[in-house]
């Protein structure tokens, strides 16, 4: 189900974003082991359910990552059940980003989705109905991914990989048939028809791994992420899609040195904005970190609000390549200021400062938002499902190849039981006999 | 008062690996029959091997069995089936002169120190609060042993049908047996019913072979044995191949309320893989016709053995129906086909070592266990026997992996899972197959018959000789190159392989898909090391070594949970999260490791993890 019981996960347990604090958890029978990599200074004897002050250092160059209080919980008396910390540090996203990535430079991997409550399921602290719904609360983010999981609780997802399970087990009994009975007088069926059923099978699989997404958008919400130089209002524009001041807004370039983001529900839609420092060159350093982060907030965009000018057309700039799924949607700010005929071709013009506009622009995000719904027919939904769907489809992949190179059956059939393996895990259910049964009900074997 | 350490009853292909194996690990042991001139009777086709089944022969003969000298030494035409496939799937199989088969048995058990053989019918087990101290034989004389093994295949309770008449008796010429099975019945044994068939034998002067095809066996004769020869015993002969004919199953068709099968008349449930004639042309109406091979019984018999047209139709259908098919028109039958329901217990009901959980000291092996074939009831015996001599002299168990050996796959699937037909192995059961081939058997098994002494002395010398000559090639290959110049430049375009920019190692050569050990013989390489025992074997590894280390990982993958052991007595209604489905059918198998909990059908994989939940809640507690 999950990686290694025995490595130590972390992961982040408040919200993303800015807060006056984070709590970032730590479990597993090393967890002292590697908070102390990252801590040097921490009191050298712990006492369960004790709060410890102390400095976190990047274990590459021992500079300071955050002052915090560590808080340590005994095996046994942990909510997983095993050793654990919680680390309470500052509410940046820098800085638990930071904290996390020295805790897996020291030893530790992030936590897969549901793995604490997974943990403490498998030492017995609550049993699998509560594990079961702490997951589905932590998972309802949305009224759409609420429904989404009852799509998923309906067994759609279900029905759609026994769809490929059923093809899997067809290409089998083809293969089987013709390695257990081969000296026997059946006819088989020919490789290309056995060919287009793999590609069918690798098809589908690569569907719903797309689909997973879409999933994640409608789980995760949707993130819009705004990019425009600076001065050209869009911590104004932010503010105004908060409808509150979020940002700190001045007419000094460059004065969002730092990715600000909230979420808020809009028709029913989970929807993450996220604030960019202004793209300029820069040689202050902070701003120049700044600068580096919004590079990453634009490579996970769902939709970039590419914000100039209306009346500016010094305030127009390239974006680079985006990945094909990403929206881009470009405004025109500062409708406001407009004295003469527009040059500047824009998707929508708004004024941050009156409200004009706004409301056409987020039923612009919107739209994407629903389309990506429409895609979803039964998007995959959780890091799990993810990967066993990679890894099934890694392995049908492999198959193919081997079918394409006319390799002995034996070879073809080892690749797809195995993907076959990690589509019945994902189902919770296990290989029975259906392949040989198949081999019996298609094909008169007899001595 | 008569007193034994191990009593095996039956002298099939169970018993004589059982009684055989005990008797050489120094045990007093007992073989009984109720026929002595039919020790070891191939009742059904007359053929040793097959895919999968060629595998376990191998496996037995390492282990010390018998059975693959036997077919080597008696066998009439090998064929190494799947020949053209990768290495794991390839199956030898031998055809075998029945009589001299049975010959060189009798012979063997006869002639084993230790084994005395009886013509005797065991009517009885003495049972003593659920331990088992001897039999009583059909007078009412009692023999004591520390164990009993019962290999009493097809007889218990044992019916035959010839048509729609019903005659007891498991085979033609050999009555049934009545007592045993009610008497554990009534100790609370769940007992079955299997069916199985055979087809009608031939006069081999009746057939016109000229208008049938001759199938000849291989040039190449690889023996089962580490102890046989390369060199075939006897001469080979072929078999022939005739179909059948819309004709024949419109007679087939008409005739289908004679029999016994269609009319309700049998209860057991026959073997999917080895349906009748009768059952092939109603299940698969659309084919127009079907393969039969006729199979010549032994070099001096008469009799042909009418492969594929197993039937329980009455004798005169039966010449109806084969009179129809080219070579029969003028048939004449010695014996017509025919079928037998008889009892098996349900083999969940047995420990991995093949003993009974429910009484101590005896051990189930071959068809009782509801299996099929001459190889599964040998690999069975012979594990049963092995384990009744651990038992009587209190050493550790001997039980194989399913990544070990088919024979681990076999016992693991039958006390595991259990089975409603006949079981057949097939290379498609033992998940680990890459891993299980033909030619790595001693690599898998040397260790068993060494720790377990298995084997004599100067075989096991023999083993060792082989492995590390193994070694040899492969340090050989991986040390020597070849380098570019001019000879070997020429040696390579005369075998059709890319000439060389630089040097390579040997092992690399041998990857290139047109290279063979064989053929690095041009560069002065394996002149001196056998074909069959040492080089194809270690080519093989290398050939294939990607898809074998990827199974190998698979394999330790298996083992972590298969390592985790159950504690016995597990209560698994205390386990929070079974479904009542699954707490009965844990119950039932008792599995001894959370591996083989979690391939119990219908046992799933949440079940699974919340028995593992429990086992760290209980660690945790002490």
């Amino acid at each position: 189900m999950f990686r290694s019981d025995q490595d130590v996960i972390c992961a982040l347990a408040t919200p993303a974003g800015v807060s006056a604090l984070a709590v970032i958890r730590l479990s597993g029978a090393g967890a002292e082991g590697v908070i102390r990599k990252i801590s040097p200074a921490l009191s050298e004897k712990l006492e369960g359910h004790h709060a410890y002050h102390t400095f976190l250092r990047d274990p590459s160059d021992a500079s300071i990552l955050d002052e915090v209080i560590v808080t340590y919980f005994a095996k046994g008396r942990s909510y997983t059940g095993e050793a654990s910390f919680e680390i309470s540090c500052h509410g940046s996203q820098a800085v638990t980003e930071n904290i996390l990535r020295a805790l897996v430079a020291a030893g530790s991997r992030m936590a897969e989705r549901g793995e604490f409550t997974y943990r403490a399921f498998l030492n017995g602290r609550i049993d699998l109905i509560q594990a079961e719904s702490i997951l589905d609360l932590i998972e309802s983010q949305s009224l759409q991914a609420a429904k989404l999981s009852m799509r998923g609780l309906r067994g759609e997802l279900s029905s759609q990989l026994q769809a490929i399970e059923n093809d899997i087990t067809w290409i089998l009994a083809q293969l089987e048939a013709n390695i257990d009975f081969s000296s026997e007088d059946i006819t088989f069926t020919p490789h290309e028809e056995i060919i287009s059923r793999a590609k069918r099978v690798k098809a589908e699989l690569q569907r719903l791994r797309a689909s997973y997404e879409s999933g994640r958008e409608i789980k995760e919400g949707l993130t819009v992420v705004l990019v425009g130089k600076p001065n050209v209002g869009k911590s104004s524009l932010f503010n105004r899609l908060a409808g509150e001041e979020r940002a700190i807004v001045s007419t000094q370039p460059g004065t969002t040195r730092d990715t600000i983001d909230f979420a808020k529900n809009i028709c029913g839609h989970r929807v993450r904005f996220i604030d960019c420092a202004g793209v300029r060159s820069t040689n202050d350093e902070v701003e120049q970190l700044g600068i580096e982060r919004s590079k990453k907030a634009i490579e996970t965009a769902d939709v970039i609000l590419k914000i100039i000018e209306a009346s500016d057309q010094q305030t127009q700039f390239e974006l680079e390549d985006q990945d094909g799924d990403c929206h881009i949607i470009t405004v025109g700010n500062k409708s406001d200021l407009i004295r003469q005929n527009l040059e500047i071709e824009v998707d929508v013009l708004v004024s941050a400062h009156t409200g004009f506009g706004i409301d056409q622009l987020i039923a612009m995000i919107l739209k994407r938002a629903r389309r990506t719904i429409v895609d979803a027919e039964a998007p995959i939904q959780n890091a799990r499902q993810y990967e066993g769907i990679s890894s099934a489809l890694s392995y049908v992949n492999t198959a193919e190849q081997a079918l394409l190179n006319n390799e002995s059956p034996e070879f073809v059939a080892s690749d797809l039981y195995a993907g076959l393996q990690e589509l019945l895990k994902l189902r919770g259910t296990q290989l029975t006999d259906e392949v040989t049964d198949r081999v019996f009900r298609d094909f008169c074997i007899g001595k | 008062m008569e007193n034994f350490d191990v009593i095996v009853i039956g002298a099939g292909h169970a018993g004589i690996e059982a009684s055989l194996v005990a008797s050489r690990l120094g045990l007093s042991t007992l073989l009984l029959t109720n026929n002595l001139s039919r020790i070891g009777y191939m009742s059904c086709n007359p053929s040793i091997g097959g895919l999968a089944k060629g595998h376990m022969v191998k496996e037995i003969d390492i282990l010390g069995g018998e059975m693959g000298i036997a077919a080597d030494k008696n066998c009439i035409q090998f064929r190494r089936l799947n020949a053209s496939r990768g290495p794991a799937v390839r199956g030898s199989r031998a055809q075998c002169d029945k009589d001299r088969y049975c010959d060189y048995m009798r012979e063997r058990v006869q002639s084993c120190e230790n084994l005395s053989v009886r013509e005797l019918e065991a009517r009885e087990l003495i049972i003593d609060k659920s331990v088992c101290r001897g039999i009583v034989t059909s007078d009412g004389t009692k023999i004591f042993s520390k164990t009993v093994v019962l290999c009493a295949g097809t007889f218990m309770n044992a019916v035959m049908h010839f048509g729609l008449k019903q005659v007891p008796g498991g085979r033609i010429g050999d009555q049934a047996t009545i007592g045993i099975s009610n008497q554990l019945s009534s100790l609370g044994f769940k007992v079955s019913r299997l069916k199985t068939g055979t087809p009608a034998r031939a006069l081999k002067s009746s057939i016109d072979f000229s208008k049938t095809k001759a199938q000849v066996g291989d040039d190449r004769f690889i023996p089962f044995s580490f102890r046989s020869t390369s060199k075939m015993n006897l001469p080979q002969v072929p078999c022939f191949i005739t179909y059948t004919n819309e004709k024949t199953h419109e007679i087939i068709r008409k005739n289908l309320d004679k029999s016994p099968m269609f009319c309700g008349v049998i209860q057991g449930v026959g073997p999917r893989y080895c349906p009748s004639i009768e059952d092939k042309v109603t299940r698969f109406a659309d084919k127009l016709n079907h393969q039969s091979f006729l199979e010549p019984e032994g070099l001096d018999s008469e009799l042909i053995y009418i492969q594929g047209m197993s039937t329980s139709l009455p004798e005169p259908v039966q010449y109806d129906f084969l009179r129809t098919m080219p070579g029969l028109e003028c048939v004449k039958l010695v014996r017509a086909g025919y079928a037998v329901e008889y009892d098996f217990f349900e083999p969940t009901q047995l420990l991995p070592t093949l003993e009974t959980k429910g009484v101590t000291g005896l051990f189930f092996a071959g068809q009782i266990n509801g299996t099929s074939g001459y190889e599964e009831a040998a690999a069975q015996g012979l594990m049963a026997g092995i384990n009744a001599a651990m038992k009587c002299r209190e050493n550790e168990p001997v039980i194989l992996g399913r990544d070990q050996a088919y024979i681990g796959v076999l016992i693991d699937d039958l006390v595991t899972k259990g089975t409603k037909e006949p079981y057949r192995m097939m290379t498609s059961r033992a998940e680990h197959r890459l891993v299980l081939r033909e030619d790595n058997v001693l690599d898998r098994l040397f260790k068993v018959s060494l720790d377990n002494g298995l084997v004599a002395d100067d075989l096991l010398r023999d083993y060792e000789r082989v492995l590390s000559a193994r070694d040899l090639v492969r340090r050989e290959l991986q040390d020597r190159s070849v380098v570019p110049s001019p000879e070997t430049q020429k040696i390579l375009s005369e075998l059709n392989s890319p000439v060389l920019q630089k040097p390579l190692k040997f092992k690399e050569l041998l990857r290139r898909d047109e290279f063979s050990c064989l053929k690095l013989r041009a560069f002065g390489f394996g002149a001196n090391y056998d074909f069959d025992k040492v080089l194809e074997p270690v080519e093989i590894e290398i050939k294939y070594e990607g898809y074998i280390e990827r199974q190998r990982r698979l394999v330790e993958q298996a083992k972590a949970i298969d390592n985790i052991l159950l504690p016995q007595g597990l209560d698994f209604e205390r386990i929070h999260g079974l479904s009542r489905e699954e707490r009965e059918k844990l119950k039932k198998v008792a599995p001894r490791s959370l591996g083989q909990a979690s391939r119990i059908s219908g046992v799933n994989p949440s079940a699974v993890q919340a028995i593992m939940v429990h086992l760290k809640a209980a660690e945790r507690a002490t």
